[in-house]
């Protein structure tokens, strides 16, 4: 585990994470597994612990959405489909959206336990990265 | 004031007031309902509007509502950073067709979002017409405000104005708005905006449009009433003259009586009522003063009547003293009268000489028959006694003050008067000796030289004449004698109708 974790450091130093998921700086949160995220983002848990956890996505075909759904939920964009429509049944919505990574961080700042993603670029001392991709 | 003219008021007052009263209600009532009709008409157009109106509201309220729930009010915590909130709000305000904005602030009046884009960012100024609270889908507590500005212009597409009639706003505060024009005198129906209860739609119409219906049938309506009044005076007046008619009739016939003294006219009216027994009741009373009259008539004519043949008979006895005929009273005193209308006495007088002249003779039943008839002349002493009977005929008679008697004692007084003064017993003369003397001097020796006396014979008429040609102006008073004359056959007619018939026996 902690050797699949350095991985993923070092990955991410060695070839520059593209992506980063960022949290509000309020959170104590520091750190999140991928299993986690995709449980979030597919509504399966909307909590980490006692913390509430808003998942956003980004609207559009963006490709730092493709990436995520690839990477992360590992579900391309038809099985997603599929899986929103059979969870519409029960009363699952997909996460609430924002139109830019702007817009992302700016309510990942202003939402305590609202997740993200950003390009890793972006990523200022406003936000808590907890995640890289 | 007359009785007709009393009777015609009390009609008019009678009949005009109640008149008067039904058409100024029937008036009003029309009117009332002219204003019931108009304004339940106004009623329904201004319910039919302000429910529109309220459906908007309703309708605007509630795509706020929506708008409010909907996911993008999330954007909130990104302040909307992709103007997805605004243009929502935009999209909606021009969906809406709306003049105003709609607004999203923070609770502390910061605006996130606007249909407007340049009040981003500022601090919201204005009054919202309707306000809702934006929630999250994750927060329990507001996250916003939405407010809309909504200027009472929005309503303006919902009022149908005309000429005469128009829709305005009222605000709670008493202003106005919306109102194209003010109205010197209208009807108004209000109604307060269910979904606005601060403001009130006031459907306004002109009087003079609302009682067109009045205004155009008033003048009719005011000769109508001007007709009926007039048709009531009319009335009032044939009625008033009817009734009094037979008081007229009544009181003419009072008055001709009056006039006429003709005491047997009566009233002729028929009926059955009250002026009916007036009337007869009124026949009655002047039949009997008819009758009453003809009674009193009856007596006087009866007291003239003995009057007269007193005065007759007392000449008479004059006369038979002196075996004078009776005759020769009759014809004196047929000749007086005659003389008299001749001279110009009228005939009331005229006939009363006519009775009074027998009497001239009266004073010698106090004369002696040794002296009165003594045949052949008299000597100093007879004679004098003779000529006391004039005297003695006035003492007798002129204690009386009957007219007729007092003329008889003129008459028996003066009838041996001659008009140059010759006369006896005061030898006056001329104007002096009063014209019954005069007559009764011209016709007495007129009838005594005509007739055989125990002294003479009866002179012929051609010596008369001669004598009274003579005398004219002497004995006897010229016009009297110029009157003798032009009306001669008069007298001798006289003299042929009353001839003594007794005098061959003698």
């Amino acid at each position: 585990m902690k050797k699949l974790l350095i991985f993923y450091f070092l990955y991410g130093s060695l070839f520059g994470a593209e992506y980063s998921i960022i949290i509000s700086k309020k959170i104590t949160l520091s750190e999140i597994t991928s299993q986690q995220i995709r449980d979030l983002f597919l509504m399966k848990r909307h909590a980490i612990g006692n913390q509430k956890i808003i998942p956003l996505n980004l609207l559009g075909q963006d490709p730092s959405r493709i990436t995520f759904e690839n990477e992360i939920l590992k579900m391309d964009r038809d099985r997603l489909n599929t899986y929103w429509v059979k969870q519409h049944f029960q009363g699952l919505t997909p996460p609430i959206t924002q139109p830019s990574h702007e817009s992302i961080k700016a309510f990942v700042q202003n939402v305590e336990g609202a997740i993200g993603y950003i390009p890793s670029s972006m990523v200022d001392s406003s936000v808590k990265v907890i995640y890289e991709f | 004031m007359s009785f007709k003219l009393k009777t015609i008021l009390l009609f008019l007052a009678v009949s005009l007031i109640p008149y008067a009263l039904t058409m100024f209600l029937v008036g009003n009532s029309f009117r009332q309902e002219l204003y019931d009709a108009v304004t339940q008409e106004m009623n329904t157009q201004l319910h039919l509007s302000v429910e529109r109106i309220d459906q908007h509201l309703l309708t605007l309220h509630n795509d706020m509502a929506f708008l409010a729930k909907s996911d993008i009010m999330n954007d909130v915590y990104t302040k909307d950073l992709d103007r997805r909130i605004s243009n929502a709000l935009l999209s909606k305000k021009n969906d809406l067709k709306m003049v105003g904005d709609f607004y999203l602030t923070d609770p502390h009046g910061m605006i996130i979002a606007s249909s407007d884009f340049n009040t981003i960012g500022k601090t919201n100024r204005f009054k919202s017409f309707l306000s809702v609270n934006v929630y999250s889908t994750f927060s329990t507590q507001p996250i916003g405000i939405l407010h809309v500005r909504y200027p009472v212009e929005n309503f303006k597409r919902f009022f149908s104005n005309t000429q005469q009639r128009h829709y305005y706003i009222q605000h709670a505060d008493g202003t106005t708005s919306l109102r194209p024009s003010l109205f010197q005198d209208s009807l108004k129906v209000s109604k307060t905006l269910k979904n606005a209860p601060d403001l009130t739609v006031v459907l306004e119409e002109k009087k003079e449009f609302a009682y067109r219906l009045l205004y155009k049938y008033e003048l009719w309506f005011i000769l109508f009433l001007l007709g009926g009044a007039v048709f009531i005076a009319l009335a009032a007046y044939f009625i008033a003259t009817h009734l009094i008619k037979p008081i007229m009739t009544l009181s003419n016939t009072a008055k001709k009586i009056t006039r006429t003294r003709d005491y047997t006219q009566q009233v002729h009216i028929k009926r059955d009522d009250e002026i009916g027994e007036l009337s007869r009741s009124f026949n009655t009373m002047i039949s009997g003063m008819d009758h009453a009259l003809n009674e009193i008539t009856d007596l006087n004519q009866e007291i003239e009547e003995t009057q007269r043949e007193v005065v007759f008979t007392m000449g008479s006895i004059g006369e038979s003293r002196s075996k004078e005929t009776g005759n020769h009273v009759k014809r004196v005193a047929e000749y007086s009268k005659l003389l008299a209308l001749y001279y110009g006495l009228d005939e009331e007088e005229a006939e009363m000489l006519k009775q009074a002249s027998p009497m001239h003779d009266i004073g010698k039943v106090a004369i002696p028959d040794a002296v009165l008839n003594k045949p052949g002349r008299f000597d100093e002493e007879e004679r004098r006694i003779m000529d006391t009977h004039a005297l003695l005929g006035y003492e007798m008679l002129k204690h009386s003050r009957r007219t007729l008697l007092q003329a008889a004692a003129i008459v028996a007084y003066e009838h041996h008067e001659k008009y140059d003064g010759s006369g006896y017993p005061r030898k006056l003369s001329g104007e002096a000796i009063h014209i019954y003397g005069r007559i009764t001097a011209l016709a007495d020796v007129f009838d005594a030289l005509g007739s055989d006396r125990v002294y003479k014979r009866a002179w012929d008429d051609e010596k008369i004449f001669t004598l009274f040609k003579e005398e004219r102006g002497k004995h006897f008073d010229p016009q009297l004698i110029d009157i003798f004359f032009e009306h001669l056959e008069e007298f001798l007619t006289i003299r042929e109708t009353f001839k003594d018939t007794h005098e061959a026996q003698e």
